[in-house]
Protein backbone atom coordinates (compact mmCIF):
# COMPACT_ATOMS: atom_id res chain seq x y z
CA UNK A 1 0.00 0.00 0.00
CA UNK A 2 1.38 3.25 -0.89
CA UNK A 3 1.20 6.31 1.39
CA UNK A 4 -1.69 8.25 -0.51
CA UNK A 5 -3.74 5.59 -0.39
CA UNK A 6 -3.58 4.57 2.53
CA UNK A 7 -4.04 7.96 3.94
CA UNK A 8 -6.92 8.23 1.51
CA UNK A 9 -8.32 4.68 3.14
CA UNK A 10 -7.85 5.74 6.84
CA UNK A 11 -9.93 9.03 6.13
CA UNK A 12 -12.76 7.06 4.32
CA UNK A 13 -12.72 4.84 7.50
CA UNK A 14 -12.78 7.90 9.91
CA UNK A 15 -15.83 9.43 7.92
CA UNK A 16 -17.62 5.85 7.71
CA UNK A 17 -17.22 5.30 11.20
CA UNK A 18 -18.63 8.91 12.14
CA UNK A 19 -21.18 8.16 9.82
CA UNK A 20 -22.35 5.07 11.09
CA UNK A 21 -21.92 6.52 14.58
CA UNK A 22 -25.00 8.72 14.09
CA UNK A 23 -27.28 6.02 12.85
CA UNK A 24 -29.99 5.62 15.44
CA UNK A 25 -29.65 2.58 17.08
CA UNK A 26 -25.73 2.52 17.47
CA UNK A 27 -24.07 2.38 20.53
CA UNK A 28 -20.86 1.85 19.38
CA UNK A 29 -18.50 0.41 17.21
CA UNK A 30 -16.22 -2.35 18.19
CA UNK A 31 -12.64 -3.23 16.76
CA UNK A 32 -12.98 -6.33 14.93
CA UNK A 33 -10.32 -9.13 16.04
CA UNK A 34 -7.64 -9.97 13.92
CA UNK A 35 -8.33 -13.66 14.20
CA UNK A 36 -11.90 -13.22 13.44
CA UNK A 37 -11.31 -11.15 10.00
CA UNK A 38 -9.55 -13.58 9.08
CA UNK A 39 -11.71 -15.90 9.70
CA UNK A 40 -14.43 -14.28 8.24
CA UNK A 41 -12.62 -13.95 4.94
CA UNK A 42 -11.79 -17.15 4.52
CA UNK A 43 -15.39 -17.90 5.20
CA UNK A 44 -16.69 -15.40 3.04
CA UNK A 45 -14.79 -16.27 0.22
CA UNK A 46 -13.69 -12.55 0.03
CA UNK A 47 -10.94 -13.56 -2.89
CA UNK A 48 -11.55 -10.10 -4.67
CA UNK A 49 -10.02 -7.89 -2.18
CA UNK A 50 -7.09 -10.19 -1.37
CA UNK A 51 -4.52 -8.09 -2.81
CA UNK A 52 -6.37 -5.09 -1.90
CA UNK A 53 -4.83 -2.11 0.45
CA UNK A 54 -6.30 -1.95 3.53
CA UNK A 55 -6.97 0.82 6.17
CA UNK A 56 -5.35 -0.12 9.26
CA UNK A 57 -6.00 1.11 12.83
CA UNK A 58 -9.37 1.91 12.44
CA UNK A 59 -12.88 0.05 13.70
CA UNK A 60 -13.80 -0.08 10.48
CA UNK A 61 -12.28 -2.27 8.00
CA UNK A 62 -11.54 -0.60 4.37
CA UNK A 63 -10.53 -3.32 1.97
CA UNK A 64 -9.92 -2.32 -1.50
CA UNK A 65 -9.23 -4.70 -4.14
CA UNK A 66 -9.44 -5.25 -7.90
CA UNK A 67 -13.00 -6.27 -8.44
CA UNK A 68 -14.30 -5.25 -5.17
CA UNK A 69 -14.13 -2.76 -1.97
CA UNK A 70 -15.43 -4.16 1.56
CA UNK A 71 -16.12 -2.78 4.37
CA UNK A 72 -16.97 -5.14 7.65
CA UNK A 73 -17.72 -3.28 11.04
CA UNK A 74 -19.05 -5.09 14.73
CA UNK A 75 -21.37 -2.82 16.23
CA UNK A 76 -23.59 -2.42 19.67
CA UNK A 77 -27.01 -1.78 18.93
CA UNK A 78 -29.40 0.02 21.86
CA UNK A 79 -31.81 -2.59 23.55
CA UNK A 80 -34.93 -0.41 22.58
CA UNK A 81 -34.03 -0.59 18.79
CA UNK A 82 -34.50 -3.78 16.47
CA UNK A 83 -31.07 -4.68 15.70
CA UNK A 84 -31.67 -6.21 12.03
CA UNK A 85 -33.62 -2.77 11.39
CA UNK A 86 -30.17 -0.83 12.36
CA UNK A 87 -27.73 -3.23 11.21
CA UNK A 88 -30.14 -2.32 7.73
CA UNK A 89 -29.63 1.33 8.50
CA UNK A 90 -25.96 0.84 8.87
CA UNK A 91 -25.12 -1.07 5.55
CA UNK A 92 -27.55 1.59 3.63
CA UNK A 93 -25.43 4.03 5.18
CA UNK A 94 -22.09 2.64 4.16
CA UNK A 95 -22.78 2.18 0.56
CA UNK A 96 -24.77 5.59 0.26
CA UNK A 97 -21.34 6.96 1.78
CA UNK A 98 -19.07 4.94 -0.75
CA UNK A 99 -21.14 5.34 -4.02
CA UNK A 100 -19.66 8.93 -4.47
CA UNK A 101 -16.28 7.53 -4.28
CA UNK A 102 -15.45 5.50 -7.58
CA UNK A 103 -13.86 2.79 -5.90
CA UNK A 104 -14.54 -0.99 -6.98
CA UNK A 105 -17.98 -2.60 -6.10
CA UNK A 106 -18.62 -1.88 -2.65
CA UNK A 107 -19.60 -4.46 -0.36
CA UNK A 108 -20.66 -4.31 3.25
CA UNK A 109 -20.36 -6.88 5.55
CA UNK A 110 -21.87 -5.72 9.70
CA UNK A 111 -22.38 -8.29 12.54
CA UNK A 112 -24.11 -7.25 15.90
CA UNK A 113 -22.03 -8.31 18.71
CA UNK A 114 -23.68 -6.81 21.62
CA UNK A 115 -27.39 -5.31 22.81
CA UNK A 116 -26.99 -3.45 25.49
CA UNK B 1 -11.97 -15.40 24.47
CA UNK B 2 -11.82 -11.67 23.80
CA UNK B 3 -7.74 -11.76 25.19
CA UNK B 4 -8.91 -8.66 27.50
CA UNK B 5 -10.75 -10.74 30.27
CA UNK B 6 -10.55 -8.46 33.51
CA UNK B 7 -11.20 -9.70 36.61
CA UNK B 8 -14.37 -9.49 38.34
CA UNK B 9 -12.52 -7.17 41.26
CA UNK B 10 -12.20 -4.84 38.77
CA UNK B 11 -15.76 -4.78 37.22
CA UNK B 12 -17.14 -4.49 41.08
CA UNK B 13 -14.91 -1.35 41.37
CA UNK B 14 -15.64 -0.25 38.18
CA UNK B 15 -19.46 -0.24 39.06
CA UNK B 16 -18.31 1.24 42.53
CA UNK B 17 -16.92 4.14 40.70
CA UNK B 18 -20.42 4.94 39.10
CA UNK B 19 -18.35 3.60 35.92
CA UNK B 20 -16.16 6.63 35.48
CA UNK B 21 -13.84 7.70 34.03
CA UNK B 22 -14.96 5.48 31.11
CA UNK B 23 -12.68 2.04 30.59
CA UNK B 24 -12.87 0.99 26.96
CA UNK B 25 -11.01 -1.97 28.30
CA UNK B 26 -14.59 -3.12 30.25
CA UNK B 27 -17.07 -1.32 28.43
CA UNK B 28 -16.07 -1.82 24.40
CA UNK B 29 -15.48 -5.66 25.35
CA UNK B 30 -18.63 -7.98 24.40
CA UNK B 31 -17.49 -10.36 27.52
CA UNK B 32 -16.64 -7.46 29.80
CA UNK B 33 -19.34 -5.41 29.13
CA UNK B 34 -22.06 -8.40 29.42
CA UNK B 35 -20.10 -9.53 33.22
CA UNK B 36 -20.43 -6.01 34.21
CA UNK B 37 -24.12 -5.96 32.49
CA UNK B 38 -25.25 -8.82 34.88
CA UNK B 39 -23.64 -7.74 38.10
CA UNK B 40 -25.29 -5.01 38.09
CA UNK B 41 -28.83 -6.30 37.60
CA UNK B 42 -27.84 -9.17 40.32
CA UNK B 43 -26.72 -6.35 42.73
CA UNK B 44 -29.71 -4.56 42.35
CA UNK B 45 -31.66 -7.47 42.98
CA UNK B 46 -29.60 -8.27 46.19
CA UNK B 47 -30.44 -4.63 47.11
CA UNK B 48 -34.04 -5.12 46.94
CA UNK B 49 -33.38 -8.73 49.03
CA UNK B 50 -31.71 -7.30 51.54
CA UNK B 51 -34.52 -4.54 52.10
CA UNK B 52 -36.93 -7.68 52.96
CA UNK B 53 -35.84 -8.76 56.29
CA UNK B 54 -37.58 -12.05 55.94
CA UNK B 55 -35.09 -12.91 52.75
CA UNK B 56 -32.42 -12.19 55.06
CA UNK B 57 -31.70 -14.63 57.60
CA UNK B 58 -30.58 -17.74 55.62
CA UNK B 59 -26.98 -18.11 54.29
CA UNK B 60 -26.12 -17.02 51.11
CA UNK B 61 -23.79 -18.98 49.20
CA UNK B 62 -21.10 -16.85 47.50
CA UNK B 63 -19.53 -19.20 44.97
CA UNK B 64 -22.71 -19.00 43.42
CA UNK B 65 -22.42 -14.99 42.44
CA UNK B 66 -18.95 -16.26 40.94
CA UNK B 67 -20.33 -19.32 38.93
CA UNK B 68 -23.10 -17.46 37.51
CA UNK B 69 -20.16 -14.74 36.37
CA UNK B 70 -18.93 -17.35 34.55
CA UNK B 71 -21.59 -18.54 32.45
CA UNK B 72 -21.57 -14.97 31.91
CA UNK B 73 -18.00 -15.19 30.44
CA UNK B 74 -18.63 -17.90 28.39
CA UNK B 75 -21.53 -16.81 27.11
CA UNK B 76 -20.56 -13.42 26.17
CA UNK B 77 -18.39 -15.16 23.46
CA UNK B 78 -19.01 -14.41 20.17
CA UNK B 79 -19.92 -18.38 18.95
CA UNK B 80 -21.72 -18.83 15.75
CA UNK B 81 -22.69 -15.62 13.39
CA UNK B 82 -26.05 -16.04 13.12
CA UNK B 83 -27.64 -15.04 9.32
CA UNK B 84 -30.05 -11.80 9.05
CA UNK B 85 -32.21 -11.30 6.15
CA UNK B 86 -29.68 -9.62 3.85
CA UNK B 87 -29.53 -9.15 -0.09
CA UNK B 88 -27.30 -8.06 -2.67
CA UNK B 89 -23.99 -6.00 -1.62
CA UNK B 90 -24.89 -6.79 2.05
CA UNK B 91 -23.90 -9.41 4.54
CA UNK B 92 -25.73 -8.80 8.24
CA UNK B 93 -25.93 -10.78 10.95
CA UNK B 94 -25.41 -10.87 14.62
CA UNK B 95 -23.13 -12.80 16.99
CA UNK B 96 -24.17 -16.03 19.32
CA UNK B 97 -23.36 -14.28 22.16
CA UNK B 98 -25.51 -11.17 21.29
CA UNK B 99 -28.42 -13.17 21.24
CA UNK B 100 -27.73 -14.95 24.69
CA UNK B 101 -26.54 -11.31 25.93
CA UNK B 102 -29.83 -10.19 24.97
CA UNK B 103 -32.10 -13.49 26.27
CA UNK B 104 -29.65 -12.91 30.29
CA UNK B 105 -31.26 -9.41 30.35
CA UNK B 106 -34.48 -10.13 29.41
CA UNK B 107 -34.44 -12.83 31.71
CA UNK B 108 -32.70 -11.11 34.53
CA UNK B 109 -35.45 -8.08 33.91
CA UNK B 110 -38.59 -10.26 35.49
CA UNK B 111 -39.06 -9.83 39.02
CA UNK B 112 -37.10 -12.69 41.39
CA UNK B 113 -35.47 -14.30 38.58
CA UNK B 114 -31.73 -14.57 37.50
CA UNK B 115 -30.60 -16.35 34.48
CA UNK B 116 -27.93 -18.95 35.33
CA UNK B 117 -27.67 -19.91 31.24
CA UNK B 118 -29.00 -19.88 28.19
CA UNK B 119 -28.21 -22.10 24.95
CA UNK B 120 -29.69 -21.93 21.43
CA UNK B 121 -30.38 -25.20 19.70
CA UNK B 122 -30.50 -26.22 16.29
CA UNK B 123 -28.55 -24.52 13.61
CA UNK B 124 -28.66 -20.82 14.10
CA UNK B 125 -26.39 -20.66 11.49
CA UNK B 126 -28.91 -21.50 8.46
CA UNK B 127 -31.20 -18.84 7.85
CA UNK B 128 -35.22 -19.79 9.14
CA UNK B 129 -33.96 -23.16 10.96
CA UNK B 130 -35.73 -23.93 13.85
CA UNK B 131 -34.33 -23.10 16.89
CA UNK B 132 -35.15 -23.70 20.46
CA UNK B 133 -33.86 -21.84 23.46
CA UNK B 134 -33.45 -22.85 27.04
CA UNK B 135 -33.11 -20.49 29.69
CA UNK B 136 -32.00 -22.72 33.09
CA UNK B 137 -33.25 -19.53 35.72
CA UNK B 138 -32.21 -18.77 40.13
CA UNK B 139 -35.89 -18.36 41.47
CA UNK B 140 -35.06 -15.79 44.04
CA UNK B 141 -36.91 -16.71 47.35
CA UNK B 142 -40.13 -14.62 47.64
CA UNK B 143 -41.46 -15.02 44.53
CA UNK B 144 -44.18 -17.43 43.29
CA UNK B 145 -42.32 -19.96 40.84
CA UNK B 146 -44.79 -20.67 38.12
CA UNK B 147 -45.47 -17.20 37.22
CA UNK B 148 -42.36 -16.19 37.29
CA UNK B 149 -41.32 -18.90 34.53
CA UNK B 150 -44.01 -17.95 32.37
CA UNK B 151 -42.95 -14.15 32.48
CA UNK B 152 -39.43 -15.40 31.80
CA UNK B 153 -40.77 -16.97 28.74
CA UNK B 154 -42.63 -14.12 27.54
CA UNK B 155 -39.95 -11.37 28.44
CA UNK B 156 -37.35 -13.86 26.48
CA UNK B 157 -39.69 -14.27 23.82
CA UNK B 158 -40.68 -10.92 22.63
CA UNK B 159 -36.78 -9.69 23.41
CA UNK B 160 -35.83 -12.33 20.34
CA UNK B 161 -38.42 -11.30 17.92
CA UNK B 162 -37.52 -7.73 18.71
CA UNK B 163 -33.39 -8.18 18.32
CA UNK B 164 -33.64 -11.15 16.24
CA UNK B 165 -34.93 -12.97 13.19
CA UNK B 166 -34.65 -16.80 14.51
CA UNK B 167 -37.52 -18.75 13.78
CA UNK B 168 -37.85 -19.97 17.19
CA UNK B 169 -39.93 -22.72 17.83
CA UNK B 170 -40.13 -22.85 21.93
CA UNK B 171 -38.39 -20.99 24.37
CA UNK B 172 -38.16 -23.75 27.65
CA UNK B 173 -37.47 -22.72 31.48
CA UNK B 174 -35.67 -24.60 33.60
CA UNK B 175 -35.89 -23.62 37.36
CA UNK B 176 -32.42 -24.63 38.30
CA UNK B 177 -32.62 -23.41 42.08
CA UNK B 178 -34.29 -21.04 44.49
CA UNK B 179 -31.68 -18.99 45.99
CA UNK B 180 -31.28 -16.28 48.23
CA UNK B 181 -28.62 -13.28 47.35
CA UNK B 182 -25.04 -11.77 48.29
CA UNK B 183 -23.59 -9.73 45.48
CA UNK B 184 -21.50 -7.49 47.94
CA UNK B 185 -19.87 -10.67 48.80
CA UNK B 186 -17.97 -10.12 44.61
CA UNK B 187 -16.58 -6.52 45.85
Amino acid sequence: MNDSSGVRLRALADELDAAVLAVPGVLRIQPRLDVARLARRVADGFAAVRQGVHAPGSRVEVTVGPEATVVSLDVAIARDHSGPVVARAVAETVLLRLAGEGLPEPRVDVRIVAVG
Amino acid sequence: MSGRTVTLERLAHYLDSGRVPYDPAIEDDPENASQLATLARLRLLSGELLADEAAAEPEPDVGWIAGVMERVRQEARSGRDIPLDSAGPAILHMTEGAVRGLIREAGDSVAGAVVISCSLRGDVSVPAAPVRVEVVISALRGQFVPVMADDVREAVTLALLRQTELDVEAVDIVVGDVHLLDVGATS
